[in-house]
């Protein structure tokens, strides 16, 4: 039987497919829903938190670690544009890539020790940074100003003046979508897979010649990056940053977005900022439940369809083969997407587990 | 010299309220592997039904604090039963994330329920500092010290000597061996769950007095008690209560000597320094496997 | 090609390898076999680098393995199967494969987030080499699917592939058989036997099925106890009494001959 290269894209067709039509649909946005200040102001955070979300997801999804201190990282990466707008007024792109190296290099920094411990620890750590960002920025008043906050110069392009919602939009879309462009890159290289084979089986992983170590604080630092640049546009955006926009809570909405989404999916992650941002551009209806809907959303995931919104099509498509009377084979083709993430390796009991075979 | 002694001696206070955290994470970790992140959120809940029992209800102190620990225990063994055991045998991630799912969750709830303007608990006991030499001792803070000890000291009594702590320590050690020994796991798991709320909701209650009582308003206490738990190794009862007199006296010291704004700073600097040199705790022993 | 000198290996006092010397030759298939808790799996961990023994030295081609950690003796030439299959089970069964192709390549996070032409080279290479073993291994139909859905018995084969996909020199297959149909045991025995040609590698084989190991190995060494209690040509061991008594039990004595 020959080997057809289109049977290696075929599983990844449809996941490709859903993520071009989406970045058109972003694209015609504000042609079709009208580019008033209040729509396009949502267009646009819903695009800048899809690039914080995935790369949230590349460590959660992807690489089977968990930080609920992302929101520390988007106030490096905003404040950095502030410092450049305010004093340094960097080239767009450098000011660009100085968000992102300071937020990495935060990243390299607190992910050093948890490439040799639990995933629990890591939680731990960065807790503490999520926390302690947002007291640094009170005291580091040069720089953002203190209690008042930081108002940010708008950005310009060349002779482009970024002061209206749309340029601020395209702005931002462009940044995001070459940004996601080179995520998807990774993913699909050698990189991605030691990242996602650490994952799977960190004992497999090191036996195929991966540093899992070195990968895990690699995997850290690039989160780290995306989530700055993220934070980069997010100063433009805002135009006024203050300490207290980057708490806790909004660490944890990035990683109940990441998760309602769907783990492991980039298309996925960009659905879940687009309900995170509608979730709070609602707290006036919703009111003080927001915050109860977006925890339970994680839990009833969590508890039904660990593979979020993403997961929905495999979900129905299995269920409509199985009402077809497809039989089913028992312990094949039953995936729990929530599974997605073990990392047992089968070594060290062997000797005892092999009796059986004997 | 006096500064010192007296942030000392007024860390430990704090320093205890942040053991009994550390024993709360220490005790549910032991049993069920899971390092409770929604802590804050259920020793809030536990803060605010005694708020509830007190105020609007003008209960009795005595009453009000045993209605408020019977629901410690409740809500301990429930958010088990209904959450934490339906993904027991997933991955740790999905776990982690379940408990971070519950904090929010929990924290929204009493945000609804209770609102977000701040709340007063009334102080254990009254009456002035008394003075030891030159520094002053706060009745509060020398209650939490003493009931923290006492804590510690019985569970730790229950553990070694008692047939139910050779069930728990099975249970910790191995949950499947012990299963097979005919040693019902889940009971003992649930039960840490309730001792392990309890004591979180009485960390609560005792703080809440100093600092004031809103929904969040345990989330950079448990900062403190996750790192105590950390320095302990994240298994020793007293390791956490070790670890948190140090984590207390230390953040005293450093709000004393430079800025009350730069506890939290501090307190992550420190987590990140442990665990880089010590990656098991400074009273974990590593843990041997046949890996 | 690979030479254990005076290993030693305990676990908190249990002795689980004991002044264990042997050596492998290149181009062959060694089987390794002993009873069960005989320290088979543990001698392929501590070649693989997971364990580190007290005691003795290991050199694979003038090597000093101990030095190195696990992750670093692919480049080498050592690569591994699984006893109970550590497949990167979200992976599809060609992304598996590539895995085992990527210790050759150069190309760090820079150059694969831009496509620079290394990148691309390698995950050209990487595919054609996937599927050549694919084919080798007849799992082309299964190349798109997830890993993690397939049956035990494809997840083995899958596992060895990976394994092979990475140009070993020493191939050490823990237990390929294991927990198989008698169908595939017969099929794979074929296939491991045309391995060290077809590959140009040294193979290393742990299995408790006597067919399987007597049928296709070359050199047999059988441990009890952690230590070597004989070694040679397959006919010698089936007849060596040693063997027999310590190993096969009188009644699968009678089973063989």
């Amino acid at each position: 039987m020959a080997f057809k290269l289109s049977q290696l894209r075929k599983g990844r067709r449809g996941s490709q497919i859903g993520l071009v039509v989406g970045a058109f649909a972003f694209a015609l946005a504000p042609a079709v829903v009208g580019a008033n200040v209040t729509t396009m102001g949502i267009l646009t955070q819903t695009i800048i938190y899809s690039l914080v979300v995935v790369s949230l997801n590349l460590l959660v999804g992807f690489g089977g670690l968990v930080s609920i201190g992302h929101a520390g990282f988007l106030a490096i990466g905003a404040y950095a544009a502030g410092y450049s707008a305010n004093h340094l007024h960097l080239a767009l792109p450098l000011e660009l890539l100085m968000a992102g190296v300071l937020a990495g290099i935060v990243g390299l920094v607190m992910g050093l020790p948890s490439g040799r411990l639990s995933g629990n620890y890591l939680v731990i750590i960065t807790l503490g940074f999520g926390l302690a960002v947002p007291q640094i920025a009170l005291q580091a008043t040069d720089i953002t100003n203190g209690f008042t906050g930081l108002t940010i110069a708008n950005t310009q392009i060349g002779p482009i003046l970024m002061n209206s919602p749309k340029a601020m939009y395209y702005f931002c879309f462009v940044v995001v979508a070459i940004s996601l462009v080179l995520i998807l890159l990774v993913l699909a290289s050698k990189s991605g897979r030691a990242i996602m084979a650490v994952r799977d089986s960190e004992a497999a992983a090191a036996a195929m010649g991966i540093h899992v170590a070195r990968t895990k604080v690699i995997l850290f630092t690039f989160s780290a990056f995306f989530c700055g640049i993220a934070g980069d546009l997010f100063g433009h955006f805002e135009g006024l940053v203050t300490a207290g926009d980057f708490t806790l809570s909004l660490s944890l909405f990035f990683l109940a977005a990441v998760i309602v989404g769907g783990l492991g999916s980039v298309g996925g992650s960009i659905l879940g900022a687009l309900v995170l941002v509608y979730v709070q551009t609602r707290s006036a209806s919703i009111g003080v439940y927001s915050e109860f809907i977006i925890g339970g959303a994680v839990v009833v995931v969590l508890l039904t369809f660990p593979g979020g919104i993403a997961s929905i099509p495999t979900v129905v498509a299995r269920w409509l083969r199985s009402t077809r009377g497809t039989v089913r084979v028992p312990g094949e083709g039953e995936s729990n997407p929530g599974d997605a993430l073990t990392a047992q390796a089968g070594i060290g009991v062997g000797d005892h587990q092999g009796a059986s075979d004997a | 010299m006096t500064l010192f002694l007296q942030l000392v001696v007024s860390g430990l206070g704090f320093g205890a309220v942040y053991a009994l955290g550390a024993i709360s994470l220490t005790l549910i970790f032991k049993t069920s592997n899971v390092v409770n992140f929604a802590s804050a959120s259920l020793s809030t809940t536990v803060a605010l039904l005694m708020w509830l029992a007190l105020n609007p209800l003008h209960l009795p102190v005595v009453l009000a604090w045993l209605i408020a620990l019977a629901c410690a225990m409740v809500i301990g063994v429930l958010v088990e039963a209904v959450f934490l055991r339906r993904v027991e045998k997933s991955p740790i991630i999905i776990q982690v994330v379940m408990t971070l799912g519950l904090l929010v969750a929990i924290e929204g709830l009493d945000g609804a329920l209770f609102g977000y303007s701040p709340k007063t608990l009334p102080h254990v006991l009254h009456g002035s500092s008394f003075a030891i030499g030159s520094v002053l001792l706060d009745r509060n803070n020398a209650l939490m010290l003493a009931i923290t000890v006492l804590l510690a000291i019985a569970l730790y009594l229950i553990y070694q000597h008692t047939r139910l702590g050779l069930a728990l320590r099975a249970v910790a050690s191995d949950r499947d061996t012990a299963s097979l020994m005919g040693i019902q796991t889940q009971r003992y798991i649930s039960l840490s769950w309730a001792v392990g709320v309890l004591v979180a909701g009485v960390s609560a209650i005792l703080i809440a007095p100093a600092i004031s009582l809103t929904p969040t308003f345990m989330e950079n206490v448990a900062v403190f008690a996750f790192a105590a738990a950390v320095l302990g190794g994240f298994g020793s009862l007293l390791g956490a209560v070790v670890g948190g007199l140090v984590i207390g006296i230390m953040s005293n010291l450093v709000s004393g000597y430079f800025s009350n704004n730069l506890q939290l700073t501090f307190v992550f600097i420190l987590i990140l320094i442990v665990l880089y040199i010590r990656p098991n705790g400074l009273f974990g022993r590593p843990v041997v496997s046949r890996q | 090609m690979l030479e254990l000198d005076g290993i030693s290996l305990s676990f908190g006092g249990v002795e689980a390898v004991d002044n264990l010397s042997f050596e492998i030759p290149d181009g062959q298939i060694t089987a390794l076999i002993g009873p069960n808790g005989a320290g088979k799996t543990s001698i392929l961990n501590i070649i693989s680098r997971f364990y580190t023994p007290q005691h003795g030295t290991v050199t694979f081609d003038g090597h000093d393995l101990l030095k190195l950690g696990p992750s670093q003796i692919i480049d080498l030439g050592i690569a591994r199967s699984f006893q109970n299959v550590a497949l990167f089970k979200e992976l599809s069964v060609v992304d598996n494969l590539k895995v085992g192709t990527d210790h050759r390549s150069k190309a760090g996070l820079f150059s694969n987030m831009f496509r620079l032409p290394r990148a691309g080279k390698h995950e050209r290479e990487a595919r054609e080499e996937a599927e050549s073993v694919l084919g080798f291994l007849d799992l082309e139909s299964i190349a798109t699917k997830r890993a993690g859905d397939l049956s035990f018995g494809h997840q083995k084969l899958v596992d060895l592939g990976r394994a092979l996909v990475s140009h070993p020199k020493l191939l050490l297959l823990d237990e390929p058989a294991a927990g198989t149909s008698e169908g595939l045991k017969v099929w794979l025995a074929e296939k491991i036997k045309e391995i060290p040609e077809k590959f140009g590698c040294a193979v290393l084989l742990i299995d408790h099925n006597m067919v399987l190991v007597l049928g296709v190995s070359e050199k047999v060494i059988v441990v009890d106890f952690g230590s070597k209690i004989a070694q040679g040509a397959p006919e010698e061991i089936r007849r060596d009494p040693v063997v027999i008594g310590a190993y096969l039990g009188e009644e699968s004595a009678t089973e063989l001959n």
